[in-house]
């Protein structure tokens, strides 16, 4: 989809994108990756891409949520978890920047990046947001988890870099 | 809406085969019977109706579990009928789905996003959509689990088997011209 203006986007959307685009804005401009959008009401992709490889940043508008994943772009991804469980399905899938992702401990490291005090807040942005359809506790919660992303990305740089020019050199991309 | 209209139809059909009797006696017997068979007839195809209704998918993750996986059945979703999301709406909906008597299509948790995700939302009945619609889906007889959820030493697990995300090349598009 091309030339999306914010403007025709609801307020959430638009909160996500205006959001995500300035907190992500250095994957443009230090890592090299290209940007993609495609909003929809329900639920809107903003994708960064380099080579074959993809950072998807997933919106849920029902629980003004991100989900974040790293894989290559030509991965479909089975719906089943963990892949300890469905060893048949996982060892099928080839993508080292995926199984890169499945390693991060997302969930340790939310827990240390965000105080006690921090999360409480949060979960009551999260009620306004989702029970209120509060646009501005909707971006407030937005801005932490892009925060969160962003430190992450930035903390894992070396590994995500590493998989993604170690395959496009490979290839003989660019 | 299709079917209420067959509905309505066939009710106006009886209504004009019965009127030729004769007389006013005749038309209200007439009305009488036509109304009589209109309700048994009715009856008949509400539940066809909801035969015929699309069913509609429930989940987490519209944008990357429910909505793929409704396409490639060729069901429906809550984007199919709420313009305008809010939790009162998302309430609304999933009662007059069951009004309708339609198979409702559960395709779970998003078993992956939990694990990669950064809050617990769905024990929140109140502010969690998909909690939400569980809980007023209890005892709802056409409810159809589609999804496994197994135990295991990561915590629960599950999905629905045979199901992919969408591969992301589908969903490279232009670059963003802000």
């Amino acid at each position: 989809m091309s030339n999306v203006s914010f403007t025709e986007l609801d307020p959430f959307n638009r909160a996500f994108f205006e959001t995500y685009l300035s907190k992500m804005r250095f994957l443009e401009e230090d890592w090299g990756f290209a940007k993609h959008v495609d909003p929809s009401y329900y639920g809107s992709l903003l994708l960064y891409t380099k080579g074959r490889f993809a950072i998807m940043f997933s919106f849920e508008l029902r629980d003004n949520r991100v989900y974040l994943r790293m894989q290559q772009v030509d991965t479909a991804i089975p719906d089943v978890f963990p892949p300890e469980a469905f060893p048949d399905v996982y060892s099928r899938i080839q993508d080292p920047l995926f199984e890169l992702f499945l390693r991060l401990p997302l969930r340790e490291e939310y827990q240390q990046f965000f105080s006690k005090a921090e999360r409480k807040r949060l979960e009551q942005l999260i009620e306004l947001a989702v029970v209120q359809r509060d646009v501005e506790a909707a971006r407030a919660v937005l801005e932490k988890e892009a925060e969160f992303h962003a430190y992450i990305l930035r903390k894992y740089q070396p590994q995500i870099l590493q998989v993604v020019e170690a395959a496009s050199a490979e290839s003989g991309e660019a | 809406m299709n079917a209420l209209g067959r509905l309505l139809s066939v009710g106006s059909e009886w209504g004009s085969y019965a009127s030729p009797i004769g007389g006013a006696a005749g038309r209200g017997l007439a009305r009488e019977v036509a109304e009589e068979a209109s309700e048994t007839i009715g009856k008949q195809f509400a539940r066809q109706a909801s035969r015929e209704l699309k069913p509609v998918v429930i989940g987490e993750n519209m944008r990357e579990r429910v909505v793929p996986f409704a396409q490639q059945k060729e069901y429906l979703t809550i984007n199919d009928f709420v313009s305008n999301w809010s939790m009162e709406a998302n309430a609304a909906w999933i009662r007059r789905m069951m009004r309708e008597g339609r198979r409702i299509i559960d395709i779970g948790p998003d078993f992956y996003g939990r694990h990669a995700g950064l809050r617990e939302v769905s024990c929140h009945l109140h502010r969690h959509a998909y909690a939400l619609e569980r809980y007023l889906l209890k005892g709802y007889p056409n409810y159809e689990r589609a999804f496994v959820r197994i135990r295991t030493p990561r915590g629960i697990g599950g999905g629905v088997p045979g199901l992919s995300r969408p591969a992301g090349s589908g969903l490279i598009i232009e670059p963003f011209v802000p």
